[in-house]
């Protein structure tokens, strides 16, 4: 197969017409809209950094937390609640407006308060203690909070605090001098920001085409274009690579990169993402089969190191508790949140009468890398237990409204808790804090009740001392122990798929699958570019 | 009022029909022959999947993961056809996916020819505007692209079992309304039929008796046919995922979960994918078989 592999290969090369500084990327999937501040997906964290700025980069190649600067040329945090920040001059939007303090006052406005539903759940998640703007003078801008914030910089280093443009977006529809909900819904399929690269065609779920962005202020793109396809399918994917008709391909699972690594001229790249793959329990307790009960014991029996052995490879790593090691002195791996025991957990089953439950578990075919084979694996763990689950593969999984879409109860269901940045309020809170995103969908109902549960919060979320956080936030685990409302299951080993001459790897600073193309992170031998 | 029962289409009494068509297979080609030896080996085995299969279908041996059938390096003893992507028995569930498949085939084929013959019928025998309207019905049906169709139900009613049968029992019901109306035409005003019409029976009794025993052979091998289309219907809407669910295994989603595999375990989507081969063009062989023995005409030219 590999011959056969390398013959069409050899062929494609032979028939293809070396085309100038151009990058063809193959995406398991395709965002269905452009809005960096609505959007928290996997799907979409890919297309934001070539194209849309924040004021603070984030050094993508390390770990650790190094800003830098961005839209912002220098900032300073002048009290616990206010950060001082000046704007960088001589940037320009993609259709050709110059960047103003208007641009980004309107920017952060609309995330602090945002008019435009879709960005209520991340403005609650990354703005929720951020009151304010106010402008000193033509450049320099004061961000304020309500509590104490330690963690300004990451929240304006992230993809949600990214500036776009404030005249183009108004003049979309309707009135050129308001703020729409209607400008935003155009915006998404429009997008225009300050980055090297400009959107030049966005078909929603299909297509986006990203050409080199002329004015751009700071390093040119190294690409003149740069066009991503979706093929779903993996095996597709895979054998467009192998023919030469992308570059680069997402999402492949580690039992396939024999088949890419053992193909003359290409190779794979990849790591542990951070990013928790785990299942929920629909609905929190509204429904009238889940119980606390059915939750706990069907946390205790799934064998996550056996998941990681099978699917994995080993090469996934399997977390004690809702920890990255990114966190740095945040980093908490000695608590112990998620067990397996399915002694423990046969017996929560026969003491309270649960065998023969029946549930039904959504998932997307192809959403998650090896998200259905995960699901299958889990369902005969849970048959072991005597619970029977209903494979239900649907790729409308997560649509508000159908079976299985958000808040619908009595059912299990796959997700992923990403770090948006590395502190545990960017990955535990943007979820499950009493703002997050599985809390605002009702995914549980903590039994401590909910304004319990918000001081417990609240006490580890503006904690500035080392071992008090730590330990607020151990308190905060032990309720997730109790209350079993998910099982984080993994952080999956992620890999991509390239051309052996591509210089280029997902990088530890970015959030996960970022794909970034901007001068100096990607080296391309064919195309002459130097890293 | 009385009626009178008369004795009819017994123009070659005698013989039994099955006598027939015994001899009729003696009298055939080898490769017919061992179509009805395939044919009977492979309702064999489905009826005997439980007591052939050597593993749970369903049951996992997760860290046997994608081992290759008998005679290959890493084979894993005890798994003929090697293990799937989950480290499920393959030769396992390629029995219970062999009788999934003719239960869901032979179940929908059934339910086209039941609507199908019923509307050609109607259609037929009332003729006029209700002829129209039905014929105008089967148009529609023609024209519509099925896939398309079984997305739209499954978006809409969701995946269930039944529901996909269903619509694998929608899938060719105009063949049969056509053909069957066709005949039917052809008989309504045959002398016969006006000699039963005349004694007073009514148009039930008329259908019944003395057209369906008239029509029945080209609505067989119109099913025979039928089977093989739903079987390969069956097969490509499960490689699209829209239908039976994981873990049943069928033909069709197990070579659909194979498909990712093809380059590096092809007999995860190889083994399941010769069996689709193998049963439709045993259906296509016997049905066609069946045309040429049924068919008078043909018989006669040659």
């Amino acid at each position: 197969m590999n011959r056969l592999f390398a013959t069409s290969a050899a062929l494609a090369l032979l028939t293809s017409t070396a085309a100038a500084q151009e990058l063809t990327v193959a995406t398991a999937n395709l965002s269905a809209y452009i809005d960096p501040g609505a959007d928290h997906s996997n799907v979409g964290s890919q297309f934001y950094v070539n194209s849309m700025e924040p004021l603070l980069f984030k050094d993508p190649t390390s770990e650790e937390n190094i800003f830098e600067p961005g839209l912002a040329t220098s900032w300073e945090i002048t009290s616990p609640t206010e950060m001082v920040l000046t704007i960088r001059e001589g940037v320009k939007f993609h259709n050709g407006e110059d960047m103003t303090m208007e641009d980004v006052v309107w920017s952060l406005e609309n995330m602090i308060t945002p008019g435009y539903p879709a960005r209520i759940e991340r403005s609650k998640e990354f703005f929720g203690n951020i009151t304010g703007v106010e402008v000193i003078d033509d450049v320099t801008l004061k961000l304020m909070s309500d509590k104490p914030e330690p963690l300004f910089e990451l929240i304006l280093a992230a993809q949600q605090a990214m500036i776009l443009p404030k005249d183009y977006t108004m003049g979309l529809t309707g009135d050129p001098n308001a703020t729409e909900e209607s400008d935003f819904i155009a915006f998404r399929q429009a997008p225009v920001g300050t980055g090297a690269y400009s959107y030049a065609e966005f078909t929603p779920e299909t297509r986006i085409v990203w050409e080199r962005f002329d004015d751009y202020w700071g390093d040119k793109a190294p690409y003149e274009k740069v066009t991503v396809r979706r093929i779903p399918e993996l095996a597709a994917r895979i054998t467009a690579l192998v023919n030469n008709e992308v570059d680069l391909i997402t999402n492949v699972p580690p039992d396939q990169l024999d088949v890419i690594n053992g193909t003359p001229g290409f190779k794979t790249a990849g790591g542990v993402t951070p990013l928790f793959h785990l299942m929920y329990f629909g609905g929190g307790d509204k429904g009238e089969i889940i119980t606390p009960e059915l939750r706990k014991a069907m946390v205790l029996s799934v064998d996550r190191d056996l998941l990681n052995e099978a699917l994995w490879g080993g090469a996934a790593v399997v977390p004690s508790t809702h920890t990255y090691p990114q966190y740095g002195s945040y980093f908490t791996p000695d608590i112990e949140t998620f067990e397996y025991d399915l002694a423990e957990a046969k017996k929560i089953v026969a003491d309270n009468g649960l065998e023969g439950t029946t549930l039904p578990f959504y998932t997307d075919p192809v959403y998650y890398t090896n998200g259905l084979l995960a699901a299958q694996a889990m369902q005969e763990m849970w048959r072991e237990i005597g619970i029977n689950i209903e494979l239900k593969v649907v790729t409308s999984w997560n649509d508000p409204g159908t079976p299985g879409g958000w808040g619908s109860p009595d059912q299990i269901h796959n997700w992923s808790n990403p770090m948006y940045f590395a502190d545990p309020h960017g990955s535990f809170g943007k979820m499950w804090s009493p703002d997050g995103a599985g809390m605002t969908r009702g995914l549980w109902d903590p039994s401590i009740g909910m304004e319990e549960w918000t001081k417990l919060y609240d006490a580890f979320r503006f904690e500035t001392d080392i071992d008090k956080r730590n330990a607020a936030y151990e308190v905060l685990m032990a309720e997730v122990k109790k209350d079993a409302p998910f099982l984080v299951l993994y952080q999956p080993f992620e890999s991509w798929g390239m051309r052996e001459d591509l210089d280029w790897a997902p990088y530890p600073g970015h959030i996960p699958y970022v794909l970034d193309f901007r001068a100096g992170y990607i080296g391309d031998e064919k195309n002459d570019i130097n890293k | 009022m009385a009626t009178i029962d008369i004795e009819y289409s017994q123009a070659a009494p005698g013989k039994r029909p099955s006598s027939k068509i015994w001899k009729a297979v003696k009298d055939s080609n080898w490769l017919i022959k061992l179509c009805f030896v395939l044919l009977f080996a492979l309702i064999a085995v489905a009826l005997l999947a439980p007591v052939l299969a050597t593993h749970d279908p369903n049951s996992q041996s997760l860290l046997s993961r994608l081992r290759p059938p008998i005679g290959f390096e890493r084979y894993k003893e005890g798994y003929l056809l090697g293990t799937d992507e989950l480290g499920r028995d393959l030769y396992s569930r390629l029995l219970y996916g062999l009788r999934f498949t003719l239960l869901i085939a032979v179940i929908g084929s059934i339910i086209s020819m039941l609507i199908g013959s019923t509307i050609g019928i109607i259609s037929g025998y009332v003729g006029g505007w209700v002829d129209n309207v039905l014929m105008g019905l089967v148009d529609i049906q023609i024209a519509f692209p099925f896939t398309l169709m079984a997305l739209l139900a499954v978006a809409v009613f969701g995946t269930d079992l039944t529901i996909f049968v269903i619509i694998i029992g929608l899938a060719d019901w105009d063949k049969y309304a056509r053909v069957v109306r066709g005949q039917v035409l052809a008989i309504r005003d045959a002398p016969y039929i006006d000699a039963v019409r005349v004694t007073g029976a009514g148009a039930y009794r008329i259908i019944r008796h003395h057209m369906l025993a008239n029509i029945a052979s080209p609505i067989i091998v119109l099913w025979t046919f039928g089977v093989s289309n739903v079987i390969l219907l069956e097969s490509s809407l499960s490689f699209l995922g829209l239908g039976v669910q994981p873990p049943t295994a069928t033909l069709g989603s197990m070579t659909g979960f194979g498909r990712d595999y093809l380059a590096s375990y092809p007999h995860i989507g190889l083994v399941p994918a010769l069996m689709i081969l193998v049963i439709a063009l045993v259906f296509l062989l016997l049905g066609d078989w069946l045309r040429d023995t049924l068919d008078v005409r043909l018989k006669r030219q040659n």
